[in-house]
C-alpha cells in the first residue's frame, strides 16, 4: 500500500500540453477521484502513474520512491481498463489466476486465492466458463478481481463504470466503496461523472485542460468551490452561473446582465465582491436547490420573476427552466405547481450565492457556511 | 426494387468484446439473387479451369493410355484397367522414396520458416524507426519468381561461388552435387524465399491480439515471454493453422528450386515428388499413371487442409 | 390519429419472445421507452422501423397499416447508439444527406441546415469530418441528420449514452426543446431511467419483452402498478418489505417491523403483501409510535444536494434520501416515519393494491 506524490508534473505531446504543473498528494489508503470533462488530461495523468507514459517534466513518487526506472511488470500496480481488457480466450479462473501464475506461485495457493476472490466478487459459478461468455457487468467484476488478487500497491481505475447500465452502476458504486475499505488500497479513480466522484471518493481532484482546479473532500469541493469551473462542474443539476457587469449606483450594487436583467447584490455576496480587488465583470453562482418559489425565507434573499419554459422531472423533484428577462435559471423544487408557460416569482437564497471573478474565474470572498 | 437489407440484429450487452451495441444485417432474398448473378461468371471460369481437367484426369487414371498409343485421349476407355495404376503407386519404390524425401523437406523447412517468421513478426509488433523500410525489405524475397530464386541459389552454392568464398571453404566443397548437402541447399533457398510469407501471416495474427489485453497482462506482472506464450500464441491459433497448412501444402509441391538447382540430383538425392512426376510425365510419358498419382496426392492434401479448417471452425465456435 | 400504433404485435426470437405489444404513440409526443438491458427495447424499435416480420399483430403508421411499406418509405428517421455517421462526409454533408436524397431545393436545404445547426449549437463544426469531432459533437451531428427531414417520427436509441455526464444532462433538455419546436414525434429509448423520465411526455416500461406499464412519468413514479416497475424506476430504488396485512387490514406486519396504516386495505386483510416506500418518503421523527420504527444507521453518502443514508430497520437494509445538510449519523434521529400517503402495497403476485 503506497502513498503517491505527484510533483510538478507536466506532459506534452509536441506543442500540446496534456497536463501542466500538476501537484497532488495522495495518502496511503485514500480513495481519490480524478474528475474532469473528456480530454482534460485525467487519463494521461493516470497513465503516468501507471508508468505507461513518462512525464515530460516533474516526477511521481510512491512512498517517496521514484519508480520511473522500474519496468511496468515489476511495479505491481493494479489497473482496471475502461473496456475491462479481460483475457477473453481464457476461463474466468485463468483470468483471476493470471497475476499469480506469472509469479510462479504453488498451484494450491493459486486455487485457494482464486476461489476466495471469486466468492468475494460473486463469480464462483462462472469459474470454469470462458471469460468471453460473461455479461458486461460480470466482466467488470472480473476485471476488478483480477487486479485485486495480486494485492497491488495502488489501484487505478479508468472510468470503470461508464459502460454499465444505470442500475448496475449504482450497485457497483456501493460495491467498490466496500471493496476499497476491505482491501484498504490506495485507489485512484478517473471519471467524468461527478456523482460517482462525490459518492465514492475521500478526495476529489478536479482537472480542466491539464490543470488542477481544486483538490479536496467532496463536500468541501461542493460547498466551497475555489473557481467557476469547479462550481459549474460539481453538483447535479449544474449550478446557475450568470455573467454580467457590476454596477454601483448610489451605494447599491447590482449585477447587470447583457439581456437586460438586473440582479441586486447585497448582504454577504455584496461584501465578498467589495472586498475583492475592484472588478467589473463577474459571474454570480447559485445552485438550483438554493432557488425557491413561494414565500420569502430571509430578508436578504434576492427576488426575481420570470417565465417557466420547461419542467423536467428528476426523481422526486422537479427541475424548472425559468427565464427572467432573457436569462435562464434552473430551479429545483418539489412542488407541482411549476408548469411550462406560467409566470412565477422566485428567490435566490442570499446565503448560498457565490461570486466569481469575470476574468480569472476565481471565487471572491471567504468560505460559505 | 424492395430493400436489399432485411434483418438488423443488435449485439446486446452480453458476451461481446466491445460492450457497446451495434447493428449487423443480412442480405434479403432479393439481394442474394442479385449476388448470384454477379458471382456466376467467376464460378463458370473456375468450373472450366479446375473441374474439367480433374474429371479428365480421373478418367485417364483408370486406363493404360499413353500418348504413344496413337489414339485420342477420349478413346482411352479402350485400355481401361480399373485401378491398376493405383495399385502400382502403392508398390512403387521410387514414388515412395520421392514422397519420403519431400516429407523430409517439409519436416525441416516448415518449422524452420515458422520459427523464423514468428520471431521476426514479434519484432515488428511495435513501431520503431525504419519499420516501414525493413518491412519492405523483408518481403522482397517472396516477390521474386521462384525459378529466378532457384537460379540465384544455384549460382551462390557453386563450388567456386560466394557461399564457399565467404565461409572460407575450398572450391571442392560441393553443395549441390553432394548427396548430404544438396537437400540442405534447397531447404535454405526455400526458407529464404518463403519465410517472409510466414512473417506476413503471423504478423497479421499478432496485430489482431487486442493491445490492451497485452497491456493488462504486463501490468499484472507478466514478463514479455510469459505474455507471449499465454496471450499472444493462444489467440493466434487460427492464424497459425492457416500459415502451417498453407506452407505445408506449398512445400509439398516444391519444384522450381529442385529443378533448377539440382535437377533432382545428385542421382535422386533431391528428387521430390513433383520432380518425380515431372520425369514420369515428360521422360517416360506415363500419363495415366501420373494422373493416378496426382489425384491421390490431391486427395491427401485436401484432407489435410480440410482438417485444418475443421479445427479452426471448432475453435471459433 | 396516432403517429404510431402497435396492435397485438409479437415476434419470437431464439432466446426470448417480444410481445404481445399494444401501444399508441400520439403525434407530437415525446415518448420514452425504458427497461433493463435485453428487455426488448431495441427489438421494439425494429418493429416500428419495419426491420422484422411480425409473427402476429400489426403496426400502423399515421393510421395506415405498415405491412406493405418498405423501411425507406415509412418516413421514420433514426439516431443510432453508435451514430453511424458517414465518415467520408463533413458534418454539413451528413446532415443534409436526407434532404439531398429527397431532392430538396438549395434554399430549403440551407434554411433547414441553419435551423438545425442553431438549435444543436453545431454551426461552428459543420465543416469538420466526424473523425475530427469529439463524441458530443458527433452525437449532435447524428441528431441533426435525423432532424433534417420532418418525417413521421424520429427514433432515438440511446442517443446520449456515449457522452460525458455533464453533456448528457445538457443534451437532454436540448432534445426536449427541439422536439417541442418542431412538434415532432420522438421515440426515445434508453436504459438510464432518470434520463427517460426527465424528458418524456409518456413512458413505456419494458421488461422481458413486454410493456409492463405506460403512462406519464409522474404516474409511473407515484403509482407503479407492480413490483417490477417499482424496482426499475427511482434512484435509489424503492425500499421493499415483504410481509402481510393484519386480519383487519389496518396494519402491515413484517419480520422487521409492524406499522399501522392510515389508509387501511380492508379488502386484502390477512393476505401476504409487500410494502414499498421510496427513500425520499422516509422522514426522521422523534415519535416512537406504532407507525415509527427504529433505525440503526450504517453509513451516509453526502452528495452535496442530498444525502443517502444506509440504515437498517429491524435488521433489514433501507436507503433513505434526506437533505444535503445531513452529513453524519449523529445528525439523524433514532426513529423514522413513512409518508403514509406515499406508501405502496403489492399483493403476492406483485400487483399494486
Amino acid at each position: 500500500m503506497s502513498s503517491i506524490q505527484i510533483q510538478d508534473v507536466t506532459k506534452s505531446f509536441g506543442d500540446f500540453k496534456a497536463v501542466s504543473n500538476l501537484c497532488l498528494d495522495i495518502a496511503e489508503g485514500e480513495f481519490v477521484a480524478l474528475l474532469g470533462p473528456s480530454g482534460c488530461g485525467k487519463t494521461t495523468t493516470m497513465n503516468m502513474i501507471a508508468g505507461l507514459e513518462d512525464p515530460s517534466e516533474g516526477s511521481i513518487l510512491f512512498n517517496g520512491q521514484d519508480l520511473s526506472s522500474t519496468r511496468i511488470q515489476d511495479r505491481n500496480i493494479g489497473f482496471v481498463f475502461q473496456n475491462y481488457a479481460i483475457f477473453t480466450h481464457l476461463t474466468v479462473f485463468k483470468n483471476l489466476a493470471y497475476g499469480l501464475a506469472v509469479r510462479h506461485l504453488p498451484k494450491q495457493d493459486i486455487e485457494r486465492r482464486v476461489k476466495a476472490m471469486a466468492d468475494r466478487m460473486g463469480l464462483s459459478h462462472r469459474l470454469d466458463q470462458k471469460a468471453s461468455s460473461l455479461s458486461v457487468n460480470e466482466m467488470q467484476k472480473l476485471a476488478i478481481g483480477r487486479s485485486a488478487i495480486v494485492e497491488p500497491r495502488i489501484f487505478l481505475l479508468d472510468e470503470p463504470l461508464s459502460n454499465l447500465d444505470a442500475a448496475f452502476r449504482a450497485y457497483m458504486r456501493a460495491e467498490l466503496k466496500v471493496l476499497q475499505r476491505e482491501f484498504g488500497q490506495t485507489m485512484i479513480y478517473v471519471t467524468h461523472d461527478q456523482i460517482e466522484a462525490m459518492s465514492l471518493a475521500d478526495k476529489i481532484a478536479i482537472i480542466d485542460r491539464g490543470k488542477l482546479m481544486q483538490y479536496g473532500a467532496p463536500l468541501e469541493v461542493y460547498n466551497n468551490p475555489t473557481n467557476r469551473f469547479v462550481a459549474n462542474f460539481v453538483g447535479s443539476p449544474r449550478m446557475n452561473l450568470v455573467d454580467g457587469e457590476v454596477k454601483n449606483t448610489g451605494g447599491s450594487m447590482k449585477l447587470v446582465i447583457e439581456t437586460g436583467l438586473e440582479i441586486p447584490l447585497s448582504g454577504r455576496v455584496g461584501a465578498d465582491i467589495a472586498s475583492h480587488r475592484s472588478t467589473q465583470r463577474m459571474s454570480l453562482g447559485i445552485r438550483p436547490q438554493d432557488i425557491y418559489l413561494g414565500d420569502l425565507h430571509h430578508t436578504d434573499d434576492i427576488p426575481l420573476s420570470g417565465l417557466v419554459e420547461e419542467v423536467e422531472r428528476i426523481g422526486p423533484k422537479r427541475l424548472a427552466y425559468i427565464t427572467a428577462k432573457g436569462t435562464r435559471f434552473l430551479a429545483v423544487d418539489e412542488r407541482d405547481y411549476m408548469t411550462p408557460g406560467s409566470e412565477v416569482e422566485f428567490f435566490l437564497a442570499a446565503e448560498k450565492c457565490m461570486a466569481f471573478d469575470g476574468a480569472t474565474g476565481e471565487r471572491m470572498g471567504g468560505r460559505v457556511q | 426494387m424492395t430493400d436489399l437489407i432485411s434483418d438488423m440484429v443488435p449485439l446486446d450487452s452480453t458476451a461481446s468484446e466491445s460492450p457497446e451495441g451495434g447493428y449487423w444485417y443480412r442480405m434479403s432474398r432479393d439481394g442474394q439473387k442479385l449476388g448470384r448473378w454477379f458471382v456466376a461468371p467467376t464460378v463458370l471460369l473456375l468450373l472450366f479451369i479446375v473441374v474439367f481437367p480433374l474429371l479428365m484426369q480421373l478418367y485417364l487414371s483408370l486406363t493404360w493410355w499413353t500418348p504413344l498409343d496413337g489414339t485420342r485421349w477420349y478413346k482411352a476407355y479402350e485400355s481401361f484397367n480399373f485401378a491398376d495404376n493405383y495399385w502400382r503407386l502403392v508398390t512403387d519404390r521410387d514414388l515412395w522414396a520421392a514422397l519420403l524425401r519431400t516429407g523430409a523437406v517439409i519436416a525441416v523447412a516448415v518449422p524452420l520458416q515458422f520459427g523464423l517468421g514468428l520471431g521476426l513478426a514479434y519484432l515488428f509488433i511495435d513501431d520503431f524507426p525504419g519499420r516501414k523500410i525493413f518491412y519492405s525489405i523483408i518481403l522482397t524475397p517472396m516477390m521474386i519468381v521462384p525459378a529466378v530464386v532457384g537460379l540465384i541459389f544455384f549460382l551462390l552454392f557453386q563450388g567456386t561461388g560466394p557461399v564457399n568464398g565467404t565461409l572460407g571453404l575450398p572450391a571442392n566443397f560441393s553443395w549441390l552435387t553432394s548427396v548430404d548437402r544438396a537437400m540442405l541447399s534447397v531447404i535454405i533457398a526455400d526458407t529464404w524465399q518463403w519465410t517472409p510469407l510466414m512473417f506476413l501471416i503471423l504478423l497479421a495474427g499478432m496485430l489482431g491480439v487486442p493491445s490492451d489485453q497485452l497491456l493488462a497482462a504486463r501490468l499484472l506482472g507478466g514478463s514479455n515471454w510469459q505474455n507471449f506464450c499465454r496471450i499472444i500464441l493462444p489467440r493466434m491459433k487460427p492464424v497459425i493453422i492457416i500459415a502451417l497448412v498453407l506452407r505445408t501444402v506449398e512445400c509439398f509441391k516444391i519444384f522450381d528450386l529442385t529443378f533448377i538447382m539440382t535437377k533432382g540430383g545428385p542421382g535422386v538425392a533431391t528428387e521430390t515428388i513433383s520432380l518425380f512426376l515431372y520425369k514420369k510425365t515428360f521422360a517416360d510419358l506415363d500419363w495415366a499413371y501420373v494422373a493416378a498419382v496426382g489425384l491421390t496426392i490431391l486427395f491427401a492434401l485436401s484432407l489435410l487442409a480440410a482438417g485444418g479448417l475443421a479445427y479452426m471452425a471448432k475453435k471459433k465456435g | 390519429m396516432n403517429a404510431i400504433e402497435i396492435n397485438g404485435a409479437s415476434k419470437r426470437y431464439p432466446n426470448f419472445t417480444l410481445g404481445p405489444i399494444d401501444l399508441a404513440i400520439g403525434e407530437g409526443e415525446f415518448f420514452g421507452i425504458f427497461g433493463p438491458p435485453s428487455s426488448g427495447k431495441t427489438s421494439l424499435l425494429k418493429l416500428i422501423l419495419g426491420l422484422v416480420e411480425l409473427d402476429r399483430g400489426r403496426v400502423a403508421l399515421g393510421g395506415t397499416d405498415s405491412a406493405r411499406l418498405a423501411v425507406s418509405q415509412r418516413g421514420i428517421s433514426m439516431v443510432f447508439q453508435n451514430l453511424a455517421l458517414f465518415p467520408n462526409m463533413s458534418g454539413r454533408e451528413n446532415i443534409i444527406y436526407p434532404l439531398t436524397e429527397r431532392k430538396a431545393s438549395k434554399s430549403e436545404i440551407d434554411a433547414r441546415l441553419d435551423a438545425v445547426a442553431e438549435v444543436l449549437h453545431i454551426s461552428h463544426i459543420l465543416h469538420k469530418n466526424p473523425a475530427q469531432m469529439s463524441g458530443g459533437e458527433r452525437q449532435r451531428i447524428a441528431l441533426g441528420r435525423a432532424l433534417a427531414v420532418k418525417g413521421r417520427a424520429i427514433l432515438l436509441d440511446e442517443p446520449v449514452s456515449a457522452l460525458d455526464a455533464r453533456l448528457r444532462e445538457e443534451m437532454r433538455i436540448e432534445l426536449k426543446r427541439l422536439q417541442r419546436m418542431d412538434k415532432q414525434t420522438f421515440v426515445y429509448v434508453s436504459n438510464d431511467e432518470e434520463e427517460v423520465m426527465a424528458v418524456s411526455d409518456r413512458v413505456a416500461i419494458m421488461d422481458h419483452g413486454q410493456i409492463i406499464q405506460v403512462g406519464p412519468p409522474d404516474e409511473i413514479y407515484n403509482r407503479p402498478n407492480s413490483i417490477s416497475v417499482a424496482k426499475l424506476v427511482g434512484s435509489p430504488p424503492m425500499n421493499l418489505f415483504p410481509g402481510h396485512l393484519s386480519d383487519d387490514g389496518e396494519r402491515f406486519e413484517s419480520p422487521s417491523f409492524t406499522m399501522s396504516l392510515d389508509f387501511p386495505r380492508t379488502a386484502h386483510a390477512g393476505a401476504a403483501a409487500t410494502l414499498g416506500v421510496r427513500p425520499e418518503d422516509i422522514h426522521q421523527t422523534s415519535d416512537t409510535g406504532a407507525a415509527c420504527p427504529g433505525i440503526a444507521v450504517s453509513s451516509t453518502e453526502p452528495l452535496g444536494s442530498h444525502t443517502i443514508v444506509n440504515a437498517t430497520i429491524g435488521g433489514r437494509l433501507v436507503k433513505i434520501r434526506t437533505s444535503g445538510r445531513v452529513i453524519g449519523a449523529s445528525e439523524l434521529g433514532t426513529h423514522v416515519s413513512f409518508d403514509q400517503r406515499r406508501l405502496h402495497l403489492f399483493n403476492a403476485d406483485g400487483e399494486r393494491i
